[in-house]
């Protein structure tokens, strides 16, 4: 009898690690900024890998085609474009409307605004031109925007501005992501990618081309 | 009270309007099954057209440096000014027969009629205003969020409402019925001198500016030499492509009587400059269009037939129609 019990609560203890370790949510999938692990506070003095000082004024991007997945099977999707914005905290949270509580551990989606909704002109919601996200003088979408100041920036207030977009050959710059999800959070760490920028030498990319196409690719690694 | 409790249950009804497409021309690049046309959208677009709110000093509207008396483009001003008498860097095109247009500007920055406007609205040589303050201007005025709620069913303004008013608009501008129309359609005649422009045209024109919209709605470069006080490069600036080098917009000879001055940076005021160019004037380069390598051979006779033939391209119906002009 004794024994029974033990094996029981053994059973009962397996079964609640079990359900604590996967990850069951409720439709709802948050976008969080980190910069060495900790939530990315705007205009906070932060250091770079060498010491410099910085500070983040503003950070937002595109992301849109999202798919969950528990596992290998796809258990939601958003096709819309969503305009996330450390500004706006209710925009990094993402709601799947669902009858029953949605249970996912991978993330799917799109960096970026994709080339057919780039050509369809006037767009609404969070595609629309008032967000600043658009560039008046080559039509597309800025996909991924991120300014600050740098110490080692020679520009104008040592400002620095990376407006990356580009939807035309051969400078696409819209990249898939795919990640692991834990607790219904993707984190994007800054890190990764303010180490690739070369403040001193290049404190604006704002035009469709190699560096943003390329930095396009960096910032999608930084997805974890 | 019941009266404002049915207004207020008024159903959001606008009008349809069907694009006509001129017998014989092409199917246009804009898809109106996607964004039809509405007399209220159309009337609110014609509103924002000639308002001045939308730059930020509200001294510049589109008509402007688009007045319909001449072909909607600017005359008199080889690069158009702006705000605070700024002037720009090119010369003003003109807006006409744009639902056949697959790019816009020059260099064919613009990908979509719709998003267009955004262009003059923000450059701070043109209208240096940013789309939020204009729509929060726009929801400041009395009359707007009615305008915009009769065409949209919404009187929350939104920087999309905005541009597709715009653009439902200047999508009216079909110009079709000019003398060389109603030649084509048989309803009218050439003259004699007329006759010998046409046939000069079709040997050394047709090719760029293809019938019946005078344009193959592509870029090439026709052999100007470049300006060292502008630097313009054109398409390559947008492509990014050394293929795109100095080509530009083939723009529309539609009314070309009325939209002088002539070319990317309005370096030529008269036609008879622009056929002196063709030739005598071009300039070779890896890029130049392959029809102008040899220029264009035309004696004096010739120039003066030519030119009396894309005379025939003006479409007064057009140019003076009220439904276009200044809402009253």
């Amino acid at each position: 009898m004794y024994k029974g019990l033990k094996s029981t609560f053994f059973l009962c203890v397996g079964i609640f690690l079990l359900i604590s370790f996967s990850s069951s949510n409720s439709g709802e999938l948050k976008f969080l900024v980190t910069y060495n692990g900790q939530p990315l506070v705007l205009n906070d003095t932060l250091l770079d890998e060498d010491s410099n000082q910085f500070t983040i004024s503003a950070f937002r991007f595109y992301v849109g085609e999202i798919k969950l997945f528990y596992n290998e099977f796809e258990v939601g999707y958003d096709s819309n474009y969503h305009l996330i914005d450390i500004e706006k905290p209710q925009s990094q949270s993402l709601i799947f409307n669902t009858d029953k509580p949605l249970k996912f551990n991978k993330v799917e989606f799109v960096l970026g605004v994709d080339s057919a909704t780039s050509n369809s002109g006037a767009m609404g919601g969070d595609l629309d031109p008032t967000k600043g996200m658009y560039w008046t003088w080559n039509s597309g979408y800025i996909n991924f925007k991120l300014e600050g100041r740098h110490a080692k920036c020679y520009s104008r207030n040592k400002e620095f501005a990376y407006h990356l977009g580009g939807y035309a050959s051969p400078f696409a710059t819209a990249v898939a992501v795919r990640v692991p999800v834990k607790n219904g959070e993707v984190s994007f760490e800054l890190s990764d990618f303010v180490n690739e920028l070369q403040f001193n030498a290049e404190p604006r990319v704002m035009s469709p081309g190699i560096r943003a196409k390329s930095l396009s690719k960096t910032a999608a690694t930084c997805f974890k | 009270m019941l009266f404002i409790v049915a207004t207020a249950f008024k159903t959001f009804k606008p009008n349809k309007v069907e694009f006509q497409i001129p017998d014989g021309w092409p199917k246009p690049h804009f898809d109106f099954k996607k964004s039809p046309l509405t007399k209220e959208g159309i009337y609110l677009g014609r509103k924002l057209f000639y308002d001045a709110i939308l730059s930020v000093n509200n001294t510049i509207s589109c008509a402007s440096c688009h007045l319909s008396y001449t072909a909607f483009t600017h005359v008199d001003h080889a690069l158009s000014h702006g705000v605070y008498d700024s002037i720009g860097t090119r010369n003003s095109l003109a807006i006409l027969n744009v639902a056949w247009s697959n790019s816009f500007m020059w260099d064919g920055a613009i990908n979509h009629i719709e998003v267009q406007a955004l262009a003059p609205i923000n450059h701070p040589l043109e209208m240096g205003e940013e789309l939020p303050n204009v729509v929060q201007k726009l929801q400041n005025e009395r009359e707007y969020p009615r305008l915009f709620n009769a065409a949209f069913g919404d009187s929350t303004i939104t920087g999309q409402n905005l541009l597709k008013a715009l653009a439902q608009f200047q999508l009216t501008f079909v110009s079709s019925n000019a003398k060389y129309d109603k030649v084509v359609r048989g309803e009218d005649a050439f003259t004699e001198q007329e006759e010998r422009g046409y046939k000069l045209f079709k040997a050394h024109c047709n090719s760029c500016h293809k019938e019946p919209l005078f344009t193959k709605n592509q870029f090439a470069n026709n052999g100007l030499p470049i300006d060292s006080t502008l630097n313009d490069v054109g398409r390559m600036g947008i492509s990014l492509n050394a293929e795109d080098s100095l080509k530009f917009k083939i723009p529309t000879l539609r009314n070309i009587e009325f939209s002088f001055p002539y070319m990317h940076d309005g370096r030529f005021r008269k036609l008879s400059e622009v056929l002196n160019h063709y030739q005598k004037g071009i300039v070779q380069s890896p890029t130049l269009a392959k029809e102008l390598r040899n220029g264009i051979a035309l004696t004096s006779n010739e120039k003066v037939d030519l030119i009396a033939f894309l005379l025939t391209l003006s479409d007064k119906e057009f140019l003076f129609n009220q439904e276009l002009a200044f809402p009253r």
